[in-house]
């Protein structure tokens, strides 16, 4: 901080008064059920859709549906080789679908937390996003930020991009994804890894 | 934007004249307050609000601390921190960065305090083209006006303006619908991402304990202009700073009820430094600090409460007054009640003119505030001090002169109250009153005259 700044800073706070800093709400609390559930319907109510896969065998059928009759998808680094479709690989820009891999899901807000490492513009750039998150990531309560230490960027996605800027009808795939998948993995294997 | 409130009153004469912005503001501003009211009735809000005032009011009365904190740990992580003491000195310090990274080419997310700074122009007159992202900010950019609500920024304009706009611009069909609109509007934008050599943004929050910038939104224009150019610069207010990471959660969902009635915005970026070993993402990060007037505010008794306010627009969405004509009408980047109690301090009374008077004191802002901002009671300040700083207009001189002539005179005081018996319909504003109620009966006696005949 600039001398002069600080200065004027401890001038202009000087007639401020001692104020204790308080404790946030309590984060609200689930079963690992309930949260699955919550989730599912949260990021439903926002216009993403949910698919829950029964098994590893699922999963990668569920991935591939997803794939059928596109010339390639771009494919964040962190998907496992065992799920990976057997397409080119396309830059996110010109790819029809993005695969992603989360690093947990958020019920309370139907959200998607998806960590820089596995690219940015992956998660951005093509007209549909799919992302494999594993069940035992999904969680009850957004208060999971605290755990976030690490890593250059955190995206939060809770649906498609949307915008009611015209007229104040909603309109997706603005920007972002129009359209935007969870498939949540039947859990006792990690699609991957990844930290926030 | 320059600040002209003075002409308030004119601009608002003009705007109530036509029919468009006056529809499209109520329609507009009313879908949020009710979707707010929704959010709102999801959690033990009055908890969540008081939460919400504790922490900011702890943040500014320890603003050095948190300031000092947030500048270590953006700095631990790569990001390069500059102060900026005034809008100069802010926009010195992006010419600094365009010249050391060679911009030709930037893009913008929707951020308040650039408007403040009026960095648009000051890019272009650099010779940098400014690309605004934000679809609402991209169809007033394309207007040649500026926001007219803190987030949205074309709730103004009608799909027929639009519809009009676009058919110019893009050749797109006069009666195209909103989703051939945007289409039209992401094919320009997505080349002007890949292209941008630099993305400029504000930030909703700024973790001190963690160097967090948090930003929310619905597009992803904001994630597209903080990962895609090489180069992302953070404007931000020095108010914008949360304490703890922990603190994060409860705001950003507050300030998305707040703002949209969502539970958390559709996109939200959490930016800690440059790509690193990432596949993508910027090479540099830079935040500039900016106090531009927020130090007045903080050093002022009763306006430093305006600083806790999170732009969510919620008193705007509120404001019956507002309602009326948009955000164009106050003259001042920030609009609407909150507007209306940071220009006297920030602006001065004269500069502000008769903002804090464009309220009807109704309360509706204070009730819908996060953070619990007295807005009322600061409109009144805002009025107290235009009539110390000699700012108050010749009527309402001369009505308070009267009046404390009467209140100081028991004949005239006697006089007054019997006048006003008698003549009460010919006063044009008990007229209007009247017009929808049942007439104002005063008693044919006065107190003092009932009390003698005891």
């Amino acid at each position: 901080m600039k001398e002069s700044f600080r200065a004027r800073l401890k001038q202009a706070a000087a007639h401020l008064g001692e104020a204790p800093l308080p404790e946030p709400p309590a984060p609200l609390q689930l079963s690992p059920e309930e949260a699955l559930a919550l989730f599912a319907r949260r990021f439903a109510e926002s216009g993403g859709s949910v698919e829950l896969a029964g098994s590893a065998k699922d999963l990668r059928a569920r991935i591939l549906a997803h794939c059928q009759g596109l010339p390639g998808v771009a494919i964040s680094p962190l998907l496992p080789a065992r799920l990976r479709p057997e397409l080119p690989e396309l830059p996110p820009e010109q790819a029809p679908l993005a695969i992603s891999v989360a690093w947990a899901a958020v019920a309370e807000t139907g959200t998607l937390l998806l960590a820089s490492q596995e690219g940015r513009r992956l998660q951005l750039l093509a007209p549909a996003h799919l992302v494999l998150v594993e069940r035992a990531r999904v969680v009850a309560s957004l208060s999971i930020l605290e755990e976030v230490r690490s890593g250059a960027a955190l995206g939060l996605h809770s649906g498609p991009s949307r915008s009611a800027d015209i007229g104040g009808i909603t309109v997706v795939g603005v920007h972002g994804p129009g359209q935007v998948t969870a498939l949540v993995s039947s859990g006792r294997r990690a699609p991957g890894k990844a930290t926030g | 934007m320059s600040a002209e409130p003075k002409g308030y009153r004119e601009r608002s004469r003009k705007l109530l004249a036509g029919e468009n912005p006056r529809a499209a503001v109520t329609k507009a501003t009313l879908h949020h307050f009710h979707t707010r009211e929704r959010a709102y009735a999801e959690l033990p809000i009055e908890e969540w609000r008081s939460y919400a005032e504790g922490v900011k009011n702890h943040l500014l009365s320890h603003l050095e601390h948190y300031l000092d904190q947030a500048e270590r740990s953006l700095t631990a992580h790569g990001v390069q921190v500059h102060w900026a003491e005034t809008a100069q000195e802010a926009r010195a310090e992006l010419a600094r960065l365009v010249s050391r990274y060679q911009v030709k080419r930037v893009v913008k997310a929707k951020s308040m305090l650039s408007e403040e700074l009026e960095v648009n122009p000051w890019l272009e007159s650099l010779g940098v083209s400014v690309l605004e992202s934000d679809l609402g900010e991209y169809v007033v950019q394309l207007a040649g006006e500026t926001p007219s609500h803190i987030v949205g920024p074309a709730f103004h304009k009608t799909l027929a303006d639009i519809q009009a706009l676009f058919a110019r611009e893009f050749g797109t069909p006069p009666q195209a619908a909103p989703d051939v609109l945007a289409a039209a509007a992401r094919s320009r934008l997505r080349q002007a991402f890949l292209e941008a050599d630099m993305g400029i943004s504000g930030a909703n929050f700024v973790v001190a304990e963690t160097g967090t910038v948090a930003l929310i939104e619905n597009e992803g224009n904001i994630r597209i202009t903080t990962s895609a150019p090489r180069v992302h610069v953070v404007l931000v207010g020095i108010e914008k700073l949360l304490p703890r990471q922990r603190d994060l959660a409860p705001f950003l969902t507050l300030t998305a009820r707040a703002a949209t009635g969502q539970r958390l915005g559709n996109y939200v970026s959490l930016i800690r430094g440059p790509k690193g070993g990432d596949p993508d993402g910027p090479e540099a990060v830079h935040l500039i600090f900016v106090d531009n007037g927020r130090l007045r505010l903080l050093a002022d008794e009763r306006s430093w409460e305006t600083l806790r306010c999170l732009r969510c627009g919620a008193c705007l969405n509120a404001c019956p007054v507002y309602r009326q004509t948009g955000g164009h009408a106050y003259g001042w980047v920030y609009s609407g009640p909150i507007g209306a109690v940071m220009a006297p301090a920030m602006l001065g009374s004269r500069a502000a003119g008769p903002l804090p008077y464009a309220s009807s004191l109704c309360g509706a802002c204070a009730e819908v505030c996060p953070v619990k901002i007295p807005i009322p009671a600061l409109l009144l300040a805002g009025r107290q001090r235009a009539v110390l700083e000699g700012e108050a207009t010749a009527l309402e001189r001369g009505v308070i002169s009267a009046y404390g002539q009467a209140m100081l005179n028991p004949a005239l005081y006697r006089a007054g109250a019997r006048a006003l018996r008698l003549g009460r319909m010919a006063l044009p504003w008990l007229r209007a009153w009247s017009d929808g109620r049942g007439g104002l009966q005063p008693s044919p006696k006065s107190f003092r005259e009932l009390w003698s005949e005891r």
